[in-house]
Formats: structure tokens, sequence, C-alpha cells
């Protein structure tokens, strides 16, 4: 683990130069491939960092996206904006998130975890657009921020009482008293709104609105997945105390999942309308998480990271419409198979990987969820069946609204696209739809 | 390891051949912060030389203008600024919901400047429209009305009391009496507008627009000379649906009995949807509503317009093409500040001055396309307010003389409003808004004393001036994108009856913006094109 850690932070003294943190962004992803040998349930470990298959499927995810994310936003590059600060950040961010999934001690894993939230601040307020007009900063920030405060009180306690703070060692909790209860809900807290759950929310939609294509891309990528992460890790703790919680959770996970899409149909910033849908999805992801069961934990694993895939990807997709057209509202940008025709490829697969259309990773992980939730309770049928139902009506409502259509120019023209847009695309959708035949790399399913 | 092979070769040779100093080549080499701000090649900016003999009105430094201070240029002052100011804006708008309840005299200080969150500038926007006269006010008002929050627009105005806008100083006729089709079709929507405006412009809590539309109709006269030209105009205007009757000398003796029909062959009337209109209540009540409804208001003057060479677009037959996407533009404040705001669409209203507005981005100043200007300038026109007691009754329409002169009845205390547009030789300067006391002495008085006999004795009241957008061209609006710009709305030119075709060209641009052609009236004829293909659309005037 150290090799990477230490790869990483050298790459970051290469800052200066653009292309060779792109390059070796993607080898680092490549080496780190290579290391998915699933042997132990714990390998590679040293210098309190362990590796485990969770960690090491988000991990490959952090760099993949990070990759992608610096490979897309070349502008920052072309005006010279503080390119340099921008990759320094970008990078910082990634040190920060391999940290995150690889430590095996609690403190330690919330240091970093509240460390991932400086570079992103900095990335969406510094090179954003006009994060002023909805307190975008503000709202991530206190959000994620009190959230987790609790969260630092629980772990000395769990010191205290179990005596040590590494992964797994501390002993289950027991008890039903309140105490325990409030223990248990407030270490889960933090994880829920960086998740974020149906009912704090909203600071999702503000920070991405608002956000450059690159902290979006991180953004929905890999940080909500850190929301995931932290439950998985907690989780095994509490699990005696959480099969009283379950319905709570599956509730607001489905149920608000179903109100968020609903949502989602009235949306006309595009990425408002994907960062309403990731909320969705991750209400589903909550509900997997929390049944406890098998399927129902790598289920929630593989969606997290086809949605982390999917989503940046359409936010790549966005993007490439701001910098052509300049606004992210639907109702300027539309008919864009008028004017971009061979990227219309690239928002139908991508689109229909997000509906959980087969073969994408996303499908398998939705099967997965499907079959633990119904297995906990028939009755998440009637709301796992809306949630499915309006997955698809907004994913075909953003496809038509963008892509069919007139598109008001004097001029017949439309835009190639670039062949970098083309790689960045390709090598998003390439996991998602391909990885579904060994999907074994990311559940441990023997 | 190539590419830090070349690096240092680069650096070396840079060293040597002293392009750069050698500590700024290391500096590069090593990464360390040396970073050309500099844009790329492909930008161009074109900038306004400042006119000092064009200084734009002095205005009262209004407190409500003051906008966040935020530096945009590095990205860590940025997160720090954004995030203490939010804070600040927070923690201030708390106080001041806590300070509402609090009795009458902190509640004066509390609602000052100081204390009420700053507004915020706004540097990205969805449609930028330049002016804020009827036009700009339009196309804000049915874009917003159409789209709600789904669009970001913000209207520039240099100047909030409209001391010189043409709108306010217009006399706010609407008439179906054209012969292009497409200018019947423009009023027609016009008077519908109108007449429902109560509804569609009334804001919750105030009082609903009074637009005082009195629909008493337009008579166009022709002598002798003209009349062919009349019949084939009225036949026009009653395929279109316009309600208008054609009198022949006798029948108008018989109707307008204070009418002199000495010389007139005949005259077509306006029955229904026609009249004048209040075009201050026109303007207020659009802008109220556009406001109410999102839109943005910002007082300033564009000086600089940012685009950009679109050189990956493949153009049908074209190899590279020239296409330009206007990206910002750079907002001057009244207290000399100078801003940016980023937008996707840009809407040229500004009235008179469009063909300025036009030389930021290099239209008329380059070759080929870009050698033809927006051909609007402003010309002076005068309307004198007089007073005759024993002047046309309450029937009269705005009457028009075959010479051009008209004249209108004003309220109901014996005021009318008249005026002429002068000959091209006898075109008056534009330098100021004063009027011309011997034009009307001479010119516009005698045709009207001439043509109502009970205008012999009447007194000059009042008079102002006011310019028109004039199109040098044909005298036409102009509407649509301008071919070498894929997202720059024009809409100007309209040379005297912009007001009556604000409506509906707010709406066809909105049309073309939100729904991506022209729906209700086809206005492709109306568009810039028919300058450079040098086919000018004549309005066939009556003599």
């Amino acid at each position: 683990m150290l090799k990477l850690l230490i790869a990483t932070a050298v790459l970051m003294m290469f800052a200066g130069m653009w292309e060779v943190v792109q390059f070796f962004l993607f080898v680092l992803s490549f080496l780190f491939f290579l290391k998915c040998t699933h042997d132990f349930f714990l390998y590679k470990l040293g210098y309190m960092m362990g590796m485990n298959y969770l960690s090491f499927a988000l991990i490959l995810l952090s760099f993949w996206v990070v990759g992608l994310s610096v490979c897309s936003s070349q502008k920052v590059k072309k005006n010279e904006y503080f390119s340099k600060g921008f990759l320094l950040f970008n990078l910082f961010l990634l040190i920060c998130l391999l940290l995150t999934f690889s430590v095996m001690n609690y403190l330690f894993f919330y240091i970093k975890f509240e460390k991932s939230l400086i570079p992103t601040l900095i990335l969406i307020l510094g090179w954003g657009y006009q994060p002023e007009r909805v307190q975008a900063g503000l709202y991530m920030l206190f959000y994620t921020l009190f959230a987790s405060l609790p969260l630092l009180i629980c772990i000395f306690m769990l010191y205290s009482v179990g005596g040590s703070l590494t992964i797994g060692m501390p002993y289950k909790i027991m008890d039903l008293n309140f105490e325990s209860m409030l223990w248990y809900i407030s270490s889960v807290f933090a994880f829920l709104v960086k998740l974020p759950m149906y009912l704090f929310h909203i600071w999702l939609p503000k920070a991405h609105v608002e956000a450059p294509v690159a902290g979006s891309m991180i953004l929905a990528g890999v940080l909500l997945k850190l929301g995931g992460y932290g439950i998985i890790r907690m989780l095994p703790l509490f699990s005696f105390i959480n099969k009283s919680f379950v319905w709570l959770w599956v509730s607001l996970g489905i149920v608000g999942g179903v109100l968020v899409s609903l949502m989602c149909l009235r949306e006309v910033d595009i990425k408002s309308l994907i960062a309403y849908f990731s909320v969705a999805h991750m209400g589903m992801v909550l509900g997997g998480l929390m049944t406890s069961s098998w399927w129902g934990m790598t289920g929630s694993l593989v969606v997290m990271v086809g949605h982390g895939l999917c989503s940046s990807g359409l936010f790549c997709l966005a993007n490439m419409v701001y910098e052509r057209i300049g606004t992210r509202s639907m109702l300027i940008g539309k008919g864009l198979l008028s004017f971009m025709p061979s990227m219309g490829l690239w928002w139908f697969v991508l689109s229909i990987g997000n509906m959980g259309a087969p073969p994408t990773l996303n499908f398998a992980g939705e099967v997965q969820i499907l079959c633990s939730l119904i297995g906990w309770s028939k009755v998440t049928m009637i709301g796992l069946g809306m949630l499915l139902f309006l997955s698809a009506s907004y994913t075909i409502y953003m496809y038509s609204i963008s892509q069919h259509g007139l598109f008001y120019s004097l001029l017949f023209s439309c835009s190639p696209g670039k062949i970098r847009e083309f790689l960045i695309l390709l090598l998003h959708w390439l996991p998602l739809n391909v990885l579904i035949v060994k999907i074994s790399t990311l559940t441990f399913m023997p | 390891m190539l590419y830090i092979i070349r690096a240092s070769v680069r650096t070396f040779v840079e060293c040597r051949t002293s392009k750069f100093s050698t500590r700024q080549s290391l500096c590069r080499f090593a990464g360390l912060g040396w970073t050309t701000r500099g844009v790329s090649s492909s930008t161009k900016k074109y900038k306004r030389q400042k006119d000092p003999a064009r200084q734009f009105p002095e205005l009262e430094d209004r407190s409500d203008d003051h906008y966040r201070k935020i530096k945009h240029v590095n990205p860590y002052q940025r997160t720090y600024d954004i995030l203490t100011s939010d804070v600040k804006n927070f923690y201030k708008s708390v106080k001041s919901k806590i300070n509402r309840g609090e009795p009458q005299e902190s509640r004066g200080s509390s609602m000052d400047s100081r204390n009420r969150p700053e507004k915020i500038w706004p540097s990205y926007c969805d449609v930028l429209v330049v002016g804020g006269g009827v036009m700009g006010s339009s196309v804000a008002y049915h874009l917003k009305e159409r789209a709600l929050q789904g669009l970001n627009v913000v209207v520039v105005e240099h100047d909030s009391t409209y001391k010189k806008a043409s709108t306010v100083l217009s006399v706010g006729g609407i008439r179906q009496q054209f012969s292009v089709p497409e200018n019947i079709q423009l009023s027609m929507y016009g008077v519908e507008f109108l007449r429902k405006s109560k509804s569609l412009l009334a804001v919750e809590g105030m009082d609903p627009p009074d637009i005082q539309f009195n629909p008493h109709g337009y008579l166009t006269l022709a002598s002798e000379a003209g009349i062919q030209q009349l019949i084939e105009n009225y036949n026009l205007q009653r395929e279109m649906g316009a309600k208008v009757d054609f009198l022949s000398a006798v029948k108008l003796k018989q109707r307008f009995p204070w009418l002199n029909t000495d010389g007139v062959e005949a005259g077509v009337i306006g029955l229904e949807n026609e009249g004048w209109f209040d075009p201050w209540s026109l303007l207020f009540s659009l802008k109220r509503k556009a406001v109410s409804l999102g839109a943005q208001y910002v007082t300033g003057k564009v000086t600089g317009l940012n685009s950009e060479l679109q050189d990956e677009m493949i153009l049908e037959g074209v190899a590279m093409s020239n296409i330009r996407h206007i990206k910002s533009a750079e907002v001057t404040l009244p207290n000399g500040e100078k801003h940016s705001i980023n937008f996707s669409i840009l809407v040229v209203a500004a009235g008179a001055w469009s063909s300025e507005v036009g030389h930021l981005v290099g239209i008329g100043d380059g070759d080929g396309i870009m050698s033809f200007p927006v051909p609007v300038e402003p010309r002076k026109r005068y309307v004198y307010c007089v007073h005759a007691p024993n002047g046309p009754g309450l029937n009269s329409p705005l009457v028009i003389d075959p010479n051009g002169t008209y004249f209108r009845r004003e309220g109901l205390g014996g005021l009318y409003l008249c005026g002429q547009s002068p000959k091209e030789v006898n075109e008056p300067s534009i330098d100021n808004l004063e009027v011309d006391y011997e034009y009307f002495e001479d010119e516009v008085w005698p045709t009207i004393a001439h043509r109502v006999p009970s205008f012999e004795n009447l007194k000059l009241h009042t008079s102002w001036a006011g310019y028109y957008d004039y199109n040098t061209f044909d005298q036409n609006g102009i509407v649509g994108l301008h071919p070498l710009f894929s997202n720059m709305f024009l809409t100007t030119g309209f040379s005297g009856h912009g007001i009556q075709q604000a409506p509906g060209v707010g709406r066809a641009v909105m049309e073309c913006i939100l729904q991506g052609e022209y729906c209700t009236i086809n206005l492709e004829r109306l568009g810039f094109d028919r300058i450079i293909a040098n086919t000018p659309l004549f309005e066939k005037n009556i003599v």
C-alpha cells in the first residue's frame, strides 16, 4: 500500500506538467488493478493500512475517477487558471481518499474522512462557477462537519469501552439501552449525511450545480461512497442495535428515493438532475446496506461502483455541453443530437447504464439489492417498484429533452467532439458494461 | 521520461536564446508558480475606445447597486472570500429577521444597506439582454414567463431613469396599417397583449398595470398620387385579418366633419385594435413582472464583449468554420467598477445604440460578412403637445396626413400631440434632445392647420424630442441571429414602430431560444441576412 501512496505523493511534485500527471494517474490505477488478489480477509497490511475487497474496489474507483476528472478539466489548463494548484488539490484529494479507504483504525479513518472535505471545498469554491449564488460552500461544509462531530465522540467512547480502535477489534455492542442507541445513531449519522440520505440531502444539488467538472466528478464518483464505506465499517459493531432500526433506514432510503426521483422529473438544470438521481441511487444503496444481508452488502458495493462511473460520466457529458453552449439549462441545451451527434451514443449508453439496463454493473447490483430488500420484507416491493420505474422515467426524460428536439441555429453545422472526450467517456463506460462478466472482482463471491 | 528530457532540452534552449530570463526558465522547468495568465489565441476581445463626448449620464450613487466584492483571480483567495461572506450574510439575514420583530426605532436602522445581505453580482447567467427598454424587457418577460426558474436572465440597462430611451419618449401608437405582413401580424399580437396585460402583467400584492389603451384607431389619408398604394395596402391588411375600413372622401367628411378633405382622395381607418397607449406604463409593467418572475436588472453599460472562434464546428460545405461564440460581456457600473458576466445567449435590444454594441464584437469592422455594421443609428424626432380649444372631439383617430404629419388627441382637456418625420436633408443633429420650435412653425403647424381648420388657433403647450432607432437600410426591424455569431440575437432597428411590436418580437425571440423555431409569427424575413444580401424590405408608404 505504501508504494502507491508514495507514488501519488511524488506525482504531486510534477503538478506543473499536466500531461505527466494525467498519464501517470492511469498508470497508477493499472498498477493498482494488478493487486486484485483477494487473498484473505485483510491483506497488504502495514503501517496501520490494509486492504479488503471493499477497499480495493473503492480505491480503484478513486484512482480511475480522479484520473478521468483531470483529463476532462482541460479548460483549466488551457486558460492557465492556476492549473498547478488545481492538480495539487486533486492529487491531495486522491491521497486522502486512498488513505481513507485503506486505514485500519477508526480514528485515523475519521481524520481522513474530514480531511477529504478541505480539498473538495477548495476545488468547488475556487474553480467553480458562482458558488456564492446558492451558498454551496456553506451547505456542504456545515452539513458534513456538524453531522460528523458526534462521530468523533463515539470513536472516543469506543476506545474507552472497547480498548482498541483497530477495525474489527472492539467487541460488538450488545446492550439495547438508550445510551447505546444514541451511540449507534451518532456513529452512522455522519455517513448518512455524506451518502446522502433523503432528509439530509440538500447539500448535494447545491454543491454539484456550481462545482467545476472535476469537482462534480470526484464528488459524485467517490466522495458519496465514503458514506457507504463508513457504514459498512461501523455496522459490524452495532449490528445488534441495527436490527431495531432497519425499518427506519430502509423506509427513508426507498421512500426518499421515490420522492427525489419525482423531483428529478421537474428539474431543468441538468447538473441538478444528475445530483438528485444520485440521491435516489444512494437511497437504494442505504436500504441494501442496512439489511445486513450478504447480497445486500455486495449489491450496494456494486451499485456504488456502477453509480460512480455512470454519474461521473454524465457529469462529464454535461460539462461538454456547457463548454460549447455556455449554459446548464436543458431549456437551451437541447436538440443535442443535431448539435453533437456522436455524443448521442455516449448519452444513450450512460443513460441506460444509469437506469440499470443489463449488462451493466448497476443492473447486477440493483438485482442483488432487490433480492435482499424483498427478502427482508415484501412490502418494500411497492417502493422498489416505484423507484425502478421512476428511475427509468427520469432517465428517459433527461435523454429525450437533451437530445431530441430542435436546436436553434442559422447554421447547418455540428460539432464532432474531441478525441480526448471520446476517450474519457469510453473509459467510463468500459468498466461499467464489461466488468459484469467477472463481477467477482467487485463482490467477494467465491 | 522522454517528456522530462524534452522539457529540460527546451529549458536549456530558452536559456541560451534568452527568450525568457534564466530564472524564469528554471522556475518553469521546476514547475514552481510561474504561470502565464494569458488566454488562448483564438479568443479575441474588442474594446470600444472611450469616447469623451459620449459619457453616460451621471447617476446618483444608489446604495442597492452595491455588489459583493469577491476577487475572482486567485482560487484560494476566492474560497476564503466566499466562505467568509457567506457566513457574514447568513448572520446578517438571521439578524435582520430577528430585528424585524423589534420596535420602530431599531427597525429603521436595521434595514439600511449595512445590515442587509449583500447582492451577488451575476457573473454567470443564461441569457444576457443588452438594453432594458421595452424590447429588452419584453424579451426578459417572455423568457421568464415560459422558463420560470429554468433560465437565469440578466438585463443590462445603462440608465435606470430611462431619460433618453426611445420607449418612454414615444407617442405610443399601435396600428395594423402596414404593408409588410410581418409588421401587421406583430401589431395584431401587440394589441392582444395590451388587452390581456392587466392579467398577464399583474404582480401579486401590487396595483395591476394600467396601459390606458385608447382604441380610437388610425386614419391614413391618401392624396391622388397615393390612392393606388393605399388600396393595395388595404387589401393586404384585410387579408391578414386586420379590422380596417376604406373610406372615400365623401364618407370621410360625413364621419369626421372637422376634417378638411381638400386634396384627400380616400382614407383607411382602423375600426378595432388600433389606437394609442401609455408606453411608460407598458415598460414599467413588463419590467416589474419580469423582475417578479426572477429576471435581474443591472444598471451598467456593456463596454466589452469576448468571443471565441468555434474552430471545431463542421459547417455544411466549409472546411474551417469562422463562426464565433460570444462568451462574456464586460459591464461598467455607474461608479466605474468593471465586472464581467458570462452568458450563453446574448440579445441586443439597445435601441438607437445597437450599432455600438455590434462594434464591440467587430460587426462592421471586418471584411466579408463582418463588414456590414448593424445599420441602426439614432434619429431625433420631435413631438409637440398643443392646446386647441375647438379641436376634434373624442372620436378623432390618429390622423396621418399624406405628407407624413400626424396628430392625435391626448387626454380629455383639448390637448393634442403632433409631429412630422423630417426629410433626409433636414435631419436634426442627435447631440442633444433639444426641441426645434421653428420646425413646428414652418412644417407641422401649417399642415395640421390646413387639414383641420379648428387647429388654426392652437397654442403650443409643451414638446419633447426622442430618438428613433432608425434602420438606415429599410426602416424595418432586424430580428434574429447574426450569421457569424452562434448566440447573438438582434432585436433593433424598428424606426418608430418598435413600441407596438415589442410584445410580438419578445415572444418571437423567446420561441427561437426555447423552442428552436418561430412558432406563431414567422420573422425569418426580418433577419440580418437581408442586409447582407441587399434585399430591403421597405414599407410602402402612402403619399
